[in-house]
């Protein structure tokens, strides 16, 4: 379960930063932007999953169906905002699709 | 020989062995020679709560420890038997992690109680190690896909209720979640295999095949990245364990039979040929354990770096139980090569473990490529910051 608790603000504001250090790494790409297509930047098959694992290991949330959309993972702005949806949703009375 | 273990996990692997000894081990030859598993097993498993033991946890799975043990237990017993465990826990997490709730709904508790068995449908006659490939193609018409193609090497094609299929949407490889019943499938049974003989292989053929367009499980193009890895992830973590089983297995044999066969007027153990045999086998069992437990922590943390340990552990543990199962034959001798040993089937049934889920060759591949990226990624950053 996702802690949502008085820590929420920093993380989301490490969500970009963090996201974009694991990808570099794992890209080889340490010049990676916030707006570079990391799929277009070369991985392999592994690294979908080890993506989603990461999200959910570094922020405490759950990747689930509803978030499955391309654009979500496509740019790490795009991964951070996602992130940050994530983080917020319970505090604004959103169902996080937790079951 | 597991140290480390909780009270419920020790209590848990006594369960898991005294199913095998009583359910599983007295009849795995005959399982072997039929060529089948028969349902009133697949019942026994079900009423244990282990169809479901590879599933989430949240979804009624057990703890990666738990279920690691689980697939050793069984499979040094029968690893077709073990095979049902895999297929199952790829299906069911798969569906966990990237399924509508009404998709979940729908199959979840029948895969858990075993009135459904599931199939992964991705290999096909021209595609094996390179998933993605897939050439079973899925045409949107209105509101269903039609599906036509070929899959091939599927286990439990024979029994399965429910099919999880990777197939091609123009050129992106989406998974769809098929009912057996739907019309334009074909099923025929695939016999005589080298090893784990009794699980039910099968080739499934696609023609016209209608389905909703909500059989999409996850997203179209998203099919092998996501969903498909995703089991695959999990059906790595059940063979590495279950090669530790087949590798235990035919360790113990090798020293019951070492321990009483007598030759030049000494049992077998006394040579010492025979005991180099042996040693190796024991420091490689324990070797294999210790890696599917570590990957088993990670699972646990939920880390991303366990992906690759699994990775390691099922290349480590299946050319281990290879080994070790044909060394068990050769120190059984003429025996080892007949039914009446054990080693028999142990060794026929390794064999395909090194191929299986990603062959040996496809694992040394991806092992060093990531260890390697990794390292090279590292001394790009040191030079980056100089």
């Amino acid at each position: 379960m996702p802690m949502k608790s008085d820590s929420t603000i920093d993380r989301v504001d490490e969500a970009d930063s963090r996201v974009r250090q694991y990808v570099a790494q794992m890209t080889r790409n340490p010049r990676l932007g916030l707006d570079d297509d990391i799929f277009q930047a070369g991985v392999n098959s592994l690294f979908a999953m080890r993506l989603i694992l990461f999200l959910e290991q570094t922020f405490q949330i759950q990747i689930e169906n509803e978030d499955l959309e391309w654009e979500h993972f496509r740019t790490v702005r795009s991964l951070g905002r996602l992130v940050e949806r994530k983080l917020r949703a319970p505090a604004e009375g959103h169902d996080d699709g937790t079951h | 020989m597991t140290t480390g273990l909780t009270d419920t996990q020790r209590d848990n692997q006594a369960a898991f062995r005294a199913f095998a000894d009583s359910h599983v081990r007295p009849f795995a030859d005959t399982f072997d020679r039929a060529e089948q598993l028969p349902r009133e097993l697949i019942a026994q498993l079900a009423a244990t709560n282990w169809l479901a033991a590879g599933f989430r946890e949240a979804d009624g799975g057990l703890d990666p420890i738990s279920f690691g043990l689980l697939n050793e237990e069984i499979g040094a017993a029968c690893s077709s038997v073990r095979s049902l465990l895999t297929v199952q826990a790829m299906v069911g997490s798969a569906l966990g992690r990237w399924a509508t709730r009404e998709q979940q709904d729908q199959w979840l508790p029948r895969l858990r109680d075993g009135t459904a068995i599931g199939s992964f449908c991705l290999t096909e006659p021209n595609v094996g190690s390179d998933g993605k490939s897939v050439e079973t193609a899925a045409r949107r018409r209105g509101t269903e896909y039609v599906l036509d193609g070929h899959k091939k090497w599927i286990s439990f094609g024979q029994i399965a209720d429910v099919l999880l299929v990777i197939a091609r949407v123009d050129d992106r490889p989406t998974a769809f979640l098929v009912d057996r019943q739907s019309p334009g499938i074909d099923i025929v049974p695939i016999r005589g295999l080298l090893g784990v003989r009794a699980t039910m292989l099968a080739e499934v053929m696609f023609t016209e095949c209608r389905v909703p367009a909500d059989a999409v499980v996850g997203r179209v193009g998203l099919g092998f990245s996501h969903v498909a890895t995703s089991a695959l992830d999990v059906g790595r973590y059940s063979i590495a364990w279950g090669c530790v089983g087949i590798a235990q297995a035919a360790l113990d044999a090798a020293l019951q039979y070492a321990g009483s066969r007598r030759q030049f007027g000494v049992v077998l153990g006394e040579h010492q040929l025979v005991r180099r045999l042996l040693t190796r086998a024991i420091a490689d069992v324990r070797a294999a354990r210790l890696l599917c437990l570590n990957a088993a922590r990670y699972r646990q943390e939920g880390d991303p770096a366990g992906v690759l340990e699994t990775l390691i552990a099922k290349y480590f543990a299946s050319n281990v139980a290879s080994r070790i199962a044909s060394d068990a034959v050769q120190i059984h001798g003429a025996v080892g090569v007949s039914r009446e040993a054990v080693v028999e089937r142990l060794m026929r049934d390794a064999k395909i473990m090194e191929i299986v889920e990603g062959s040996t060759q496809i694992q040394e591949l991806l092992i060093s490529r990531d260890v390697l990226q990794t390292a090279m990624a590292e001394a790009t950053v040191e030079q980056a910051v100089g």
